[in-house]
């Protein structure tokens, strides 16, 4: 098995990071590397500690031991809104969407940045408008793209579950300058047809602005042609990294699927 | 028929709750902190008014009149109360015990009258340090927001603004006079009271009109600022906050930092509707009179009455449960009084306030019920912020509607 870190430039290493939920180890001893500018596709069998992972990467659950350096820096102690600063961006298995903001507010505020966002600065409206402007025409562009465009006025708690997914999706893109997008399972509940656009629009992000991805999705049919490189959990452990194809064949990676 | 004064005055007590209301708006409607400690806020800028600002007033009096603290030793009356206390003792302690204070605050309005600049001085301390009060305790209060889960803060600011009103300064006489009234400063010169004393129908006093002008002012500034503020890029973040701060911090904003700036924010605007209450309404101050049922229960009825997070929505219900509280004040009384007499039961003035007072707390309790039941988005309810005039964000989607089809 060819290890990632082997490969390739790495952008964040996971250093034998566990996190305890009382006596549950939700993860055991994780270490692993993602590749700079490539897709990492996360698989495991449910409760395999994939939403956990990311929740320790992007900062919302602290630690109990290991560390989690991005690009040559520790950040196991940052809170998730510094770790956003750095790049790293991330979007929530349960969409976790603002009821009370239309859909297109929850998606303007994924950018961050915004001069007007002050006491006093928000009673400024020339130093801010034109951020403004461009940040609602660029989440119009985001949600166009997600055939939410239509429900722009709406709030969240009118959206089916596949279009909340996509809201939670929308937000996400929107990020100035990201380095790094952790997205757990972004298509759930999207059809067939969307999902793929929306592997393929991953991917085009990653050409066109080498931005690295973690991706959670169970439907490895759509995700697998997209994906770079694969990682493979169970059981709060990391049991297969490599090419896709590989991690999906291999035989621990087949058990924990069907032994559960 | 209700005599004029009566009315301005009462416009002016609806205008500092409209305030009240607005600040109450700003934190916890905009950005869900449930601020169940408002009376404190409202108190603190009552006690900048009156205990604060006394000693500022007597020491600038002082310096401009060096004797005037030593004569206080040997000049009745103040002489029975002070006697050999040092000038020290005099300006911490004795300014607010009840023998010296309804003595000296006419007699500093009349020295501060006298002088403009003197009067603009005051004026200028008693804003400036009801403003570093509230927002003082803004920040405690924010700090401890950040290690507290939402339903535990609203029972700690309850408890916190309890203690210290109706504790701390209910009880301890010195600071602030505790038991015993205070009374506030009157900063305006005698001249503009004069000519406005000339001009006014009779029985409207100056300090009264001043008052109304002044909360006129700042209910429509704070009006202004919350408006722009809530239709601002900041008024969205706010409420995303509200909804959910943790995917708030995973999109890169530090929610400590916001709520901090707006309980600082809201608890000036809170602390300067008690200032402007004290200059309008009752110029006697005492810790016992700001009840949480009236600072802090009766603006979050009317908060929630009129639409959380919508100021025109909030101002509406300042405006019912104000005039419904009046009503009620008026009303239940007389009708309390003919149904016990018609059981033979004899009404006495302490009955009289009591059925006052429970009417008004079933007033607020049905209001916050029935709303939250039937219609918990209010009168007129949350707008998405307008950040864009609506022609260009209307044309802004339909250029990218038309482009998809
Ligand atoms: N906040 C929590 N408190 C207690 N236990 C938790 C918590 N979050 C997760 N767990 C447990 O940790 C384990 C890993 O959960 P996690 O959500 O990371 O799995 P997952 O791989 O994302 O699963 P799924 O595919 O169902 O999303 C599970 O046993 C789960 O029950
Ligand atoms: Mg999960």
């Amino acid at each position: 098995m060819v290890k990632i870190n082997q490969v390739t430039d790495v952008i964040l290493e996971v250093n034998k990071v566990s996190k305890y939920f009382g006596s549950l180890k939700a993860l055991d001893d994780v270490t692993l590397a993602l590749p700079r500018g490539k897709i990492t596709l996360l698989i495991g069998p449910n409760g395999s500690g994939k939403t956990t992972l990311i929740n320790v990467i992007s900062g919302v659950l602290s630690i109990d031991s290991g560390s989690i350096i991005f690009e040559g820096r520790d950040i196991t102690r940052l809170p998730p809104h510094d770790r956003y600063k750095l790049g790293i961006v991330r979007s929530y298995q349960i969409p976790r969407l603002f009821q009370g903001l239309s859909v297109l507010e929850n998606t303007v505020v994924g950018k961050d940045g915004n001069p007007g966002e002050g006491m006093i600065y928000g009673l400024l409206k020339r130093i801010w408008y034109n951020y403004e402007k461009s940040s609602i025409e660029d989440a119009l562009a985001k949600l166009l793209f997600l055939n939410l465009i239509h429900l722009h006025d709406r709030r969240p708690g009118e959206l089916s579950g596949g279009q909340m997914k996509l809201l939670e999706l929308s937000r996400s893109i929107m990020a100035t300058k990201p380095k790094l997008i952790l997205l757990d399972e972004p298509a759930a509940g999207v059809n067939p047809v969307l999902a793929k656009e929306i592997m393929s629009m991953i991917r085009n992000i990653r050409d066109e602005l080498g931005i690295t991805f973690l991706i959670v999705e169970h439907r490895l049919d759509i995700a697998i042609d997209y994906a770079d490189y694969a990682i493979g959990m169970h059981l709060g452990r990391v049991i297969a990294q490599g090419k896709p194809k590989e991690v999906v064949e291999d035989p621990k990676v087949i058990e924990s699927y069907l032994g559960g | 028929m209700v005599e004029l004064p009566i009315i301005l005055m009462e416009l002016a007590n609806m205008l500092v709750f409209i305030i009240v209301v607005l600040a109450l708006n700003l934190m916890a409607g905009y950005a869900g902190i449930p601020n169940l400690g408002m009376a404190l806020f409202v108190y603190i800028g009552a006690f900048a008014v009156a205990g604060l600002s006394v000693r500022f007033a007597i020491i600038l009096v002082n310096i401009l009149n060096p004797d005037f603290i030593e004569m206080m030793r040997v000049t009745p009356p103040y002489k029975y109360a002070v006697g050999e206390s040092s000038i020290l003792d005099i300006i911490l302690f004795k300014v607010t015990d009840p023998a010296v204070n309804r003595h000296l605050v006419p007699e500093l309005n009349s020295i501060i009258g006298d002088s403009i600049p003197l009067s603009i001085m005051i004026l200028t301390f008693i804003l400036a340090s009801a403003i570093a009060l509230g927002a003082t305790l803004g920040l405690i209060v924010s700090f401890t927001a950040v290690r507290l889960r939402e339903d535990y803060l609203a029972i700690v600011l309850l408890a916190f603004s309890e203690m210290l009103v109706q504790v701390f300064f209910a009880q301890v006489d010195w600071v602030a006079g505790g038991r015993y009234n205070t009374w506030a400063l009157t900063p305006w010169p005698q001249k503009l009271s004069q000519s406005l004393g000339n001009l006014l129908p009779s029985g409207v006093k100056p300090e009264l009109f001043i008052g109304l002008i002044v909360a006129i002012i700042l209910a429509i500034t704070t009006l202004i600022y919350t408006e722009r503020i809530a239709n601002s890029p900041m008024g969205r973040v706010l409420r995303a906050m509200r909804d959910d701060d943790l995917a708030l911090t995973s999109y890169g904003r530090d929610i400590a930092k916001i709520r901090l700036k707006v309980m600082m924010v809201g608890s000036s605007i809170a602390a300067l509707a008690g200032v402007v209450y004290v200059l309008s309404v009752q110029p006697v101050v005492k810790a016992t009179d700001y009840t949480r049922v009236t600072w802090t229960f009766i603006p979050w009825a009317m908060m929630i009455l009129g639409g959380i997070a919508n100021n025109w929505g909030v101002i509406i219900g300042a405006v019912i449960v104000y005039i419904g509280r009046k009503l009620i004040e008026i009303l239940a009384p007389p009708a309390f009084t003919t149904i016990l007499s018609l059981i033979g039961v004899e009404v006495t003035g302490a009955t009289i306030d009591i059925v006052k007072a429970v009417t008004v707390n079933i007033l607020v309790g049905v209001i916050i019920i029935l709303v939250l039941y039937l219609k918990p988005e209010g009168i007129v309810p949350e707008k998405p912020s307008k950040t864009l005039p609506r022609k260009t964000l209307n044309s802004l989607i339909e250029k990218f509607r038309g482009s998809s089809s």
